[in-house]
């Protein structure tokens, strides 16, 4: 099975544009209303979600502690 | 101990669910196997064995897994290494410095949770080896019903089975926990 990471929204236009590390893809649809700077899913080609930051961070802090 | 096809459902499932997994699949495509799946667990109805026979293998030949319970309680683990690692084409532990990555690499492989709330449609379960991390855990119509106490098995935000009465359970366990401390010491370094 595949795995997808988060992309970060960097370009909003006729296409969203999203930075992954070491590089950028874009994507025609999103199934969510976005803005710069939030994190998404992709899934067949299509942003299916956005990542909740507070819970990525929340991740961190516990395996942290 | 479930059947080994509705495991294998509820992982898939699971999976697909979290919108992190099957990426490659249409969007109706992966809803109509959500749904195949969905209702081979609860009555175990048309179980789709030609619809993931080639993820099934794909599945067990990267970890050389001769039964489904040591590749989702053993080799997954290092399938989510590798797969994070192509996916950001950074090595594993510089690409879990970004909180963003590391939410797939806790969240993809299963869990171990002790049940601490439990309803009929849903679980509240502490992980074993993350004590403060309490997460609620769906539980699809056809697996089993745990109990306060209980230890389970979690995929993303599904329950998948009830796991305390196992005899290989401290194996899978110590797999699970020498991740989590890898997730830990790789942070650190």
């Amino acid at each position: 099975m595949c795995l997808s990471v988060p992309g970060k929204v960097i370009e909003i236009g006729e296409r969203f544009v999203l930075e992954y590390p070491g590089e950028e893809r874009s994507v025609e649809i999103s199934l969510v209303d976005l803005i710069v700077g939030d994190y998404v899913i992709v899934s067949g080609g299509v942003i299916i979600s956005k990542v909740d930051e507070e819970k990525a961070v929340k991740f961190l802090e516990i395996l942290d502690d | 101990m479930i059947d080994d096809k509705k495991l294998i459902s509820a992982f898939i499932y699971s999976a697909y669910d979290s919108g992190y997994c099957g990426i490659n699949l249409g969007l109706s495509e992966k809803q109509r196997h959500m749904e195949l799946y969905k209702n081979h667990i609860k009555d175990g109805s048309y179980f789709p064995q030609k619809e993931i026979n080639e993820t099934q293998k794909k599945m067990m030949d990267l970890v050389e897994a001769s039964n489904v319970r040591d590749y989702i309680y053993g080799g997954h683990f290092d399938v989510v290494k590798r797969r994070i690692s192509e996916e950001t084409g950074k090595d594993f532990c510089s690409a879990i410095k970004s909180p963003m990555t590391l939410l797939p690499a806790i969240s993809c492989p299963i869990a171990f949770y002790e049940v601490i709330e439990s309803g009929s449609k849903r679980i509240v379960g502490r992980n074993l080896f993350l004590g403060k991390l309490e997460k609620e855990l769906s539980v699809l119509e056809g697996l089993e019903n745990p109990k306060v106490g209980d230890i389970v098995s979690g995929h993303w935000n599904h329950f998948l089975e009830i796991v305390g009465d196992w005899k290989d359970l401290d194996k899978y366990k110590k797999i699970s926990e020498d991740y989590i401390n890898f997730l830990k010491d790789s942070r650190r370094e």
